[in-house]
């Protein structure tokens, strides 16, 4: 096993246990809490 | 050190010093690159270039001690397999014969040919009372450059199939060409004893990750390069693992739903959608909104879960909107008539969901549509789930997870 695949097997050790971390807690880059869509970008096609 | 023999080379006219005289049979010329056959008295041209290649790390003609011997420089390779470049060096000494010189990745490797074959089987042999297991796959190997002068006949184009078997930090190489096979012996050396010997020209050395999966270099410490294939495996297996872990950790699931209509140019106050129980200490909920087909239209849409036994709302917010139109290119149209709205960290308890919201057009509200004063309304089926979990966080996670063997194989590509 190489140097790279461990640190690469560590890194993936991270990422897995960070995602469980957020999964057990719900937590979510991408949840929509308090956040208004129309808020920030004014409603309308953006169609030019 | 060896006594040098004065020739001119046939092509260019340039002055050459045979350096291995009567040893070397094959010679690059220093000025041009042509190549000549220097085995005999009288120098014949075997093949004409024009311009002579010089960028290597080390300078042809140099004397330097390596492992306590002097050694000369007397030929360059520059050479590749499917995914490496590194560079080879001839070293002659005329008590000693000859040795090589490797470079790849900035690591270095002292060559001995070796004339008691190893005797063993495909994925081990054993050389004096040793034994080496192989290192990967078979490589195909070509010449892509040369200069100085060999004993053999070598040239520009030449290929090699190479297979390398490790003890420790030695690797044994074998080589086979043309029906021939020669072992060398490879030992790691340090840069800085090559550098005092012979002196190094940085800027030619082989380009670092140039040298992923180079055959001679794949047991040195940390240089094994195979691995690109086990951290794509890995990638996906944590993908999968963690897919089926986070659905795991997200559930169990409760819905409620219920259709909402909300007035064009006006707004439908909190309607309640139902009730949804939070079984985990913490969890997503997932509100979707689909509603029927409409042009030039948003909804705004607001959903509140009000704890039961503290009667507090957590808020969030929803967006349908949908547009068409025509202009010089045709007909245009953007937008969806589903919405979806997650609320993360959710802690355990029951919740009763409302949503409310208000609908208008674009870019004006429309006029009642009779004279009875009838509006136009947006039909608006609300759903809310527990137990949902955030695809957004797992593709993160896949992408954080191939980014790393992708950059390798991209930067494998790009060198190549």
């Amino acid at each position: 096993m190489t140097r790279r695949l461990i640190l690469f097997a560590l890194w993936c050790a991270i990422l897995l246990g960070g995602s469980l971390f957020a999964a057990f807690n719900a937590y979510s880059f991408y949840s929509d809490d308090e956040d208004r869509p129309t808020a920030s970008d004014p409603p309308g096609p953006a169609h030019k | 050190m060896s006594a040098g023999r004065a020739i001119t080379c046939p092509a260019c006219g340039g002055a050459i010093e045979v350096r291995a005289a009567g040893f070397s049979v094959n010679l690059a010329c220093q000025h041009c690159g042509s190549l000549l056959d220097v085995s005999r008295p009288e120098v014949a041209l075997i093949r004409k270039y024009k311009r002579a290649m010089n960028r290597f790390a080390l300078e042809i003609g140099k004397r330097g001690t390596v492992f306590g011997q002097e050694w000369e420089i007397v030929g360059a390779l520059r050479r590749k397999d499917q995914i490496a470049i590194w560079q080879e060096f001839l070293l002659f000494n005329p008590y000693l014969g000859y040795r090589w010189l490797v470079v790849a990745d900035g690591q270095w490797q002292f060559g001995t040919p070796v004339a008691d074959r190893p005797q063993g089987h495909l994925n081990r042999v054993t050389w004096r009372g040793e034994s080496f297991g192989r290192l990967g796959r078979d490589q195909s190997t070509s010449t892509t450059a040369v200069a100085g002068e060999f004993y053999w006949r070598v040239k520009v184009g030449d290929t090699a199939t190479a297979t390398l078997f490790q003890s420790g930090e030695t690797i044994l190489s074998r080589e086979n060409s043309d029906g021939e096979e020669n072992w060398t012996q490879l030992v790691p050396v340090a840069e800085a004893e090559i550098e005092n010997a012979f002196g190094l020209k940085r800027r030619s050395l082989p380009r670092r990750k140039a040298a992923q999966g180079l055959m001679n270099f794949r047991a040195a410490p940390g240089m094994e390069q195979d691995d690109l294939g086990r951290m794509f495996m890995l990638a996906t297996a944590i993908s999968l693992f963690a897919a089926i872990a986070m659905a795991l950790l997200a559930g169990p699931t409760t819905k409620a739903g219920r259709m909402i209509q909300v007035p064009v140019g006006g707004r439908v106050d909190p309607v309640k959608v139902g009730t949804i129980t939070v079984e985990r200490p913490w969890q997503f909920v997932t509100v979707e909104a689909d509603t029927n087909t409409f042009e030039n239209r948003w909804v705004d849409l607001e959903y509140n879960l009000v704890d039961r036994s503290s009667e507090q709302s957590i808020d969030a917010f929803g967006l349908v909107e949908h547009y068409a139109g025509t202009d010089s290119d045709g007909a245009w149209s953007e937008g969806s008539y589903h919405g979806e709205t997650m609320f993360g960290h959710i802690p355990r308890g029951t919740y009763d969901v409302y949503a409310s919201g208000t609908a208008h057009g674009w870019p004006v509200d429309p006029l009642p549509n009779d004279a009875w004063g009838q509006v136009e309304t947006i039909n608006v089926w609300v759903k809310a789930e527990t137990g949902t979990m955030s695809w957004g966080m797992w593709l993160t996670l896949v992408i954080a997870l191939f980014a790393w063997p992708l950059t390798i194989l991209w930067r494998r590509y790009r060198d190549k």
